[in-house]
């Protein structure tokens, strides 16, 4: 039978499930992938998912630029064109984005049994449109939350730390390039695993070395 | 919009399964093979004429193709060719337009289908 797609209704999802969501991935990823950072998203996101990765050009949304999207229907994972620049200017960007239109899929998209409809493109469900605008609703929220935990997943972070000195700033910029994220995700990030503490300019590494 | 993944080119469908099976990301082949992965990204996407036959050898190159592989690439880039100007035939065609002929040229489509297709035009008409 065939499936169609429908846009799941709003749901509030805890940080923990969101965490063990981006884990089940990651563990199907790296049946196929050496199980090491960096994650490379964009295989992620066409070996597990099928997604197509398509460049176009995407109008702004209510005056804020549109980064990407998804199109459920079509499987497709939008980047715009015209945030190039966004992306080039802002390192870890872009990586960022598909590991958040990935989550979408993840935990925003479901398939449903049913006959697909003949005219689906009309038919199917809307596109998920994200911008740079920093107001985020929960749907955009939880898949920011779910791409942190596909880029920086805790075991292989907290391995990866240990043969770093993240006691200044070049070593952290160091490894918001080697992940590709960007520097204030991976600040979050370290914070959260209480990994460093950043206080105004000052960085501490707090973790214990072996 | 792009059509959707069973409506593309048999060429950019096999384009995208070799780049797949030689797990290399559109940054990848598109620097390998001098092209901009933006655009190689269209051209998977069918949202572009099919490219030149240079740049195909240079997109063989790069994924360092078997020699079947590089015939099977042109053979369906000829094809897509074939497609395009056949559609190409029509003046003032919307997108959605050749995307329907291209995937009836290429069997998109069952009997059954094309005649459900065949009714709701008909009833629009009327």
């Amino acid at each position: 039978m065939k499936t169609g797609v429908v846009l799941k209704p709003q749901h509030f999802m805890s940080d923990a499930y969101l965490a063990s969501a981006a884990g089940a991935v990651l563990r199907r990823y790296f049946t196929k992938a050496p199980w090491r950072l960096p994650v490379n998203i964009e295989l992620l996101a066409e070996h597990l998912f099928d997604l197509v990765i398509s460049w176009e050009l995407l109008a702004d949304e209510e005056g804020a630029l549109t980064l990407g999207g998804v199109r459920p229907r079509t499987r497709q994972l939008v980047l715009n064109d015209r945030a190039r620049d966004f992306f080039e200017k802002n390192a870890g960007s872009e990586n960022f984005t598909k590991a958040h239109e990935v989550a979408h899929i993840m935990l925003h998209v479901a398939e449903t049994p049913g006959v697909e409809p003949l005219f689906s493109e009309v038919l199917g469900p809307p596109p998920i449109v994200c911008t740079s605008a920093l107001k985020r609703p929960p749907r955009e929220w939880q898949a920011d939350r779910c791409a942190a935990y596909l880029l920086m997943p805790e075991d292989l972070l907290r391995a990866e730390c240990m043969r770093r000195e993240l006691a200044a700033w070049p070593p952290m910029y160091d490894l918001s390039r080697f992940l590709g994220v960007s520097i204030s995700a991976l600040c979050i990030r370290l914070q959260e695993l209480k990994l460093v503490r950043i206080d105004g300019r000052e960085i501490t590494s707090l973790q214990a070395k072996r | 919009m792009a059509p959707p993944v069973a409506e593309r080119s048999e060429f950019a469908r096999y384009l995208r399964s070799l780049r797949k099976r030689r797990e290399q990301t559109l940054r990848d082949l598109g620097e390998a093979a001098g092209i901009d992965f933006t655009y190689l990204s269209k051209i998977e996407n069918d949202q572009v004429p099919v490219p030149s036959v240079d740049a195909i050898h240079r997109l063989a190159r790069a994924l360092k193709a078997s020699g079947a592989e590089v015939g099977e690439l042109i053979r369906t880039s000829d094809a897509r060719r074939v497609d395009d100007k056949k559609i190409e035939v029509q003046p003032k065609q919307s997108p959605e337009e050749a995307m329907l002929l291209r995937r009836i040229y290429s069997g998109g489509f069952t009997r059954s289908q094309l005649r459900r297709m065949l009714q709701s035009a008909d009833a629009k008409e009327r």
